[in-house]
């Protein structure tokens, strides 16, 4: 279950390579929100723009564990980035559920040319209540017109201006609820979709978080994804995938923070003493590293679950609660093992300790995480 | 129990103050690390400078809870401003008041209490903790005066102040007896950088270079570790008082945004869990707001505190981390956007207490105590 193909060891040693030569030169640039389209050029040219097209479209169709693998790197390297770059992945997730052949030649023509796509769920009144999303679609001949607001959508701004390919999610009906919501294909660049409030966010910099203002968009009902109402599932089976991705990033980005703090503990010398002999730290090294293990070995296994069609909902749920909090965690413990110099934008830890804050909260909460596994176990 | 004594009477005076004054700054400020030189002035017209000088030397010596008071108030609206404050009335203007002779006094305090001029502290060394007796910064007696040459980092008010207290080696033999304190001023030093921080970005702190720079002794040779042992453990204890200002706010936002976030057809506060997490600010910041007032009340009632602002900053240190942790959460995306007051509340939070060595982790003191 946790051993790695040779094509999954080369894949690894592929983005590693593009961490160290493309995210760590340029973090500094990358947390002030710039540089963005630079490195996501230099991405496409790994091969890895979208790590689940399917191959009938002319992708790579990795299997999760390959995904988890290329994740968890990625936010080694940074979470922002992995967050941008994870958008065409994320984004892409109701096509494999939903899409029929032609919506996925639709959806995936631009991303594979090296575009960004994009998921817009949430709205200012639907986030972990995704039921109560109040955009609405609605059918007018052979065409839907939606109306409403969406909010911290990632990359959004980019798949409108790069004219790529995002799902949008409005409610057909909304006297049926969460049983009323519906998405859609939309093209980047169609009039009636445009870009609100670009969020200033505390980490994370290294991707775009932007409303975006819907007004009388129009689609041709050949936009829709599987039936009217069909929404809700789709959303939420996104939301499965996405979730042990973001596991996968925490398992990066607490390894990070794992490695600084020890990079630091290794050279630092008190007085005679290295600091490396001083049990309170040699010991809160170790439950670091446990706590990130631990993590790392949860997404493999719900990788494993994932690509062996096993029912793995519930283990993402549990995966995303206990990765994302350690990262947080580990991240913590790192600046605090680092001292002053820790709470330092130069120590480095410190943007990883801001990063690692989003990964408890998007994606679905952890609370809305602790709703699935109760409700699993107490029904 | 009365915790507050007369403070209270200060207390809605200062957070007029900081409300009108600290609170419209405090966000550009963040975003732009700028230190706010224009408000040291209209502090000190508010005689909030003169807290831990005597009348005599221009102040309005008061007792220390009302300190902690003013660290809390401030901080309410403005954490870094409250740093700057505390740094200047405790680390070098009490360190003075204190330590120093009529001489120094004369020229100093009064010129501190009317916010002419800026205290700063200059006490962790870059690489290695003065406490564990690595420290490179070493003071040589010349006529009438010390010269000290070496580099220190974090320096408080670092860069903006006119006159720092700092702790230099005068006997390297002697280890941490070897230690002393100095008062320098500000032209003395070259400040080599900024540095730039997670929270408190508008508390100025720098790396400082001492090239020869001509320092006069504070106290005795010999009384640097006891000085900046007591400066250390009075900004503790304001340090957590801060802790308890931001945590009020963060707790007042939270319970609002809870009480109007409407997921599921209700607002989010009828949720158990979120219940919960406030439940969890609500009893840190309690506990919190006692542990620091009741020991300002020792010091104010000339006890030994020592032990009181060690096991404060024990429990400070996890206690405004997870008050920070809980008000982002329950905030959802609103509150990991910078738009809103809660995540700097957060970044601020975090550093009110940094341990740059084992040596100052209040565990090995508090075990070192026990195992005596």
């Amino acid at each position: 279950m946790f051993d790695f193909t040779d094509s999954q060891l080369e894949l690894q040693q592929r983005v590693r390579k593009f961490v160290n030569e493309n995210i760590f030169p340029n973090l500094e640039l990358i947390d002030k929100g710039e540089y963005q389209e630079e490195l996501f050029k230099e991405w496409c040219k790994t091969g890895l723009v979208t790590l689940v097209a399917p191959k009938a479209v002319g992708g790579i169709e990795l299997d999760t564990k390959s995904c988890a693998i290329v994740m968890e790197e990625l936010g080694y390297g940074d979470v922002g980035v992995a967050t941008g770059f994870g958008a065409n992945n994320l984004g892409s997730y109701p096509l494999l559920i939903s899409g029929t052949l032609e919506q996925q030649k639709q959806h995936f023509g631009p991303i594979l040319e090296g575009k960004y796509g994009a998921f817009a769920l949430t709205e200012p009144g639907a986030g972990s209540d995704a039921g109560a999303v109040a955009t609405t679609a609605e059918r007018k001949g052979d065409e839907y017109i939606l109306n409403g607001t969406k909010c911290f959508i990632t990359q959004g701004g980019f798949a409108i201006d790069m004219q790529s390919s995002m799902v949008v999610f409005a409610s057909t009906d909304r006297t049926l609820g969460s049983k009323g919501l519906s998405a859609f294909l939309v093209k980047g660049g169609t009039p009636g979709i445009r870009v609100g409030k670009i969020e200033d966010k505390m980490g994370i910099r290294g991707s775009q978080t932007v409303e975006l203002v819907i007004e009388d968009l129009h689609v041709p009902a050949s936009s829709l994804l599987g039936e009217e109402g069909d929404g809700m599932k789709i959303a939420m089976k996104t939301l499965d995938s996405g979730r042990l991705m973001v596991a996968a990033q925490g398992v990066g980005c607490g390894q990070r923070a794992l490695d600084l703090a020890v990079d630091y503990v290794k050279k630092q010398v008190e007085g005679v003493k290295p600091l490396a002999k001083q049990q309170a730290i040699a010991f809160k090294i170790a439950e670091m590293e446990a706590s990130v293990e631990a993590a790392r070995q949860l997404v493999y296994r719900g990788a494993f679950l994932k690509d062996n069609k096993q029912p793995y909902s519930h283990h993402s749920a549990i995966t995303k609660l206990f990765a994302t909090e350690m990262a947080m965690n580990v991240a913590n413990s790192a600046m605090e093992i680092m001292g002053s110099y820790g709470y330092s934008k130069e120590s480095g830890i410190e943007k990883v300790w801001r990063d690692a804050r989003i990964l408890s909260i998007y994606e679905g909460t952890n609370q809305v995480q602790r709703l699935v596994i109760s409700g699993g176990l107490l029904r | 129990m009365e915790l507050y004594n007369n403070s209270q009477l200060i207390r809605k005076s200062m957070a007029d103050f900081s409300k009108a004054v600290l609170e419209p700054i405090a966000y550009e400020d963040d975003r732009n690390a700028r230190f706010p030189k224009e408000i040291i002035k209209e502090m000190a017209n508010k005689n909030y400078f003169g807290l831990t000088v005597s009348e005599e030397f221009g102040g309005n010596k008061s007792d220390f809870t009302s300190v902690a008071v003013m660290a809390e108030e401030l901080a309410k609206a403005n954490g870094s401003a409250a740093v700057i404050s505390i740094t200047h009335v405790i680390s070098a203007a009490h360190a003075i008041e204190k330590y120093g002779n009529d001489e120094q006094k004369k020229a100093y305090l009064p010129d501190m209490v009317s916010g002419n001029k800026l205290g700063g502290y200059a006490f962790i060394e870059p690489g290695a903790s003065i406490a564990a007796g690595a420290n490179k910064v070493v003071a040589v007696k010349e006529e009438g005066y010390y010269l000290i040459t070496g580099k220190k980092t974090l320096v408080a008010n670092g860069g903006e102040a006119d006159v720092y207290v700092v702790i230099a080696q005068t006997n390297a033999e002697e280890g941490l007896k070897g230690l002393s304190a100095f008062i320098v001023d500000g032209d003395e030093v070259k400040a080599a950088k900024n540095i730039d921080k997670l929270g408190l970005r508008s508390f100025p702190t720098a790396e400082l270079e001492f090239n020869k720079s001509k320092g006069q002794l504070l106290g005795n040779e010999g009384d640097g570790l006891k000085i900046a042992n007591e400066i250390q453990a009075l900004s503790d204890i304001a340090h957590a008082a801060i802790g308890v200002g931001i945590g009020k706010k963060a707790l007042e936002e939270s319970i609002k945004h809870s009480k109007t976030r409407v997921q599921f057809g209700f607002p989010i506060s009828k949720l158990q869990a979120v219940q919960w997490m406030l439940a969890e600010m609500a009893e840190k910041i309690h506990t919190l707001d006692t542990l620091a007032y009741s020991a300002a009340k020792k010091v104010d009632a000339g006890e030994d505190y020592m032990n009181e602002s060690v096991y404060l900053k024990m429990f400070a240190q996890k206690a405004t981390f997870e008050i920070g942790t809980n008000a982002v959460q329950i905030h959802g995306g609103t509150g990991y956007s910078r738009e809103a007051n809660i995540e700097r509340y957060f970044r601020d939070l975090r550093g009110l207490f940094n341990f740059d060595s084992i040596n100052e982790y209040p565990q090995k003191i508090i075990a070192g105590n026990l195992l005596k």
